[in-house]
């Protein structure tokens, strides 16, 4: 169910993806970007006591590639890393489960707001991928996640000479999550909430303007 | 137009809130008691001292059998508590694994009702204050496999049953199961950790260790 959820969704991003790109007579940008992560509660449980996994705020990099779609649209797709502990905490202190990297692939269009701000809708997937070693004793023994996810953000930029422009992203995205091991334990499926801090490098092919 | 902003505003905290949700645990049966008496003080490895090291003999499928009991009881957890590894040197385990005489006859694993044509012994060593307070053991957890005669893969799925119920003592587990279903019950006729033992080794791995492993 959820492989033909994001063979769908992976098919929805090409075939947008590959029209406006056509379009835009070879105007193009690609763009590296860096911050953090912060992560909601992946799972709440009680052993003992309570307790909740949640992953530590993750150091994130980013790219993308994208075309404008007219003087105020744009469109692009991008790629990011994130990767840090997940942490087991309750009340007496916390403690690292297993390293965890989340890769999210998404479709991005972006609309100008202000004259130095937009604003950005995403689709795409969310793929969780745990160390090899002592993943057998975690949630992630039996897979790797791979949920679609939506999201929203903002963008303050400027320009950095003709063909440069430095960014200020602040994005929020949404994603079920579950794993085979939680589901066979009891657990029910959960919202997961991700926002991102950074910092953009944009190049783009074209003069850059307001 | 606006009422279309407000709207989407609208729906868009409203799918945040959901990420808010809190997801009930689910019911897992009662544990049984782990302790030999319930006031001896507890046993488990601590989280800082993972991977636990397994030492085993190279007699017959011993390693295997090893092997496949760690995996078995480190599945049976979610959040990282408990695994393990085969170790090639007996001086850097935590766990050492013998099998003294001659070699069981080879034959693979089959679900064949059970026969008991083996038995385990795990020595829990002897735990003494290391002089900050602490306990510890004074040496390294011992198991040691007997087999008897009988049908080659009676005695391989014995080995196999019996090596994984003896490392759930050597994880902790210092006393049996009433319910025969249960791995830790004894005579061993389960394959594998029941709910219950998972539910057992658990609640183990979530309470403060009184002593802590041998140290060399």
């Amino acid at each position: 169910m959820a492989d033909r959820r994001t063979r769908l969704a992976v098919a929805l991003c090409v075939a947008l993806t590959a029209v406006p790109v056509t379009a835009a007579h070879a105007q193009v940008f690609a763009e590296f970007g860096t911050g953090a992560t912060w992560s909601s509660i992946l799972v709440r449980d009680t052993i003992v006591d309570g307790f909740t996994a949640q992953p530590a705020i993750a150091p994130t990099l980013g790219i993308a590639v994208g075309t404008p779609l007219g003087p105020k649209y744009e469109v692009a797709v991008g790629l990011a890393w994130a990767r840090s502990d997940l942490q087991q905490k309750q009340t007496e202190g916390s403690r690292d489960i297993i390293p965890l990297t989340v890769w999210t692939g998404t479709l991005d269009l972006r609309w100008r707001i202000l004259p130095w701000a937009s604003a950005q809708a995403s689709i795409g997937a969310v793929k969780y991928s745990a160390a090899d070693e002592g993943r057998q004793a975690t949630l992630f023994r039996n897979d790797q996640p791979l949920e679609p996810t939506v999201g929203l953000g903002v963008r303050v930029d400027h320009p950095l000479g003709r063909h440069f422009l430095v960014a200020l992203d602040l994005e929020w995205g949404l994603h079920r999550f579950r794993t085979q091991a939680l589901s066979e334990t009891g657990f029910g499926s959960r919202i997961v909430n991700r926002v991102f801090l950074g910092a953009t490098l944009r190049w783009s092919n074209a003069e850059t303007t307001r | 137009m606006r009422k279309r902003r407000a709207r989407a505003l609208a729906l868009t905290v409203l799918v945040g809130l959901a990420g808010c949700q809190s997801v009930e645990s689910p019911n897992r049966p009662a544990p049984y008691e782990f302790r030999a008496s319930p006031t001896d003080p507890i046993f488990h490895f601590p989280s800082s001292q993972l991977p636990v090291r397994f030492w085993a003999e190279t007699t017959g499928a011993l390693q295997e059998y090893v092997e496949l009991g760690v995996q078995m009881w480190a599945t049976q957890f979610l959040y990282g508590e408990f695994w393990g590894a085969l170790v090639a040197d007996s001086l850097q385990a935590d766990v050492i694994v013998r099998m003294p005489g001659p070699p069981p006859p080879d034959a693979p694993l089959t679900d064949d009702p059970p026969v008991q044509t083996c038995i385990g012994v795990t020595q829990i060593p002897n735990f003494v204050d290391d002089g900050s307070g602490q306990l510890r053991f004074e040496a390294r957890i011992d198991i040691e496999m007997r087999w008897f005669s009988g049908e080659p893969s009676d005695i391989a799925n014995c080995l196999a049953r019996v090596t994984a119920h003896e490392i759930g003592h050597a994880m902790g587990i210092f006393n049996h199961s009433s319910d025969q279903n249960d791995l830790m019950a004894i005579p061993v006729t389960a394959r594998r950790p029941t709910a219950r033992d998972a539910s057992t080794i658990q609640t183990l791995y979530h309470i403060q260790t009184d002593i802590l492993p041998f140290q060399p």
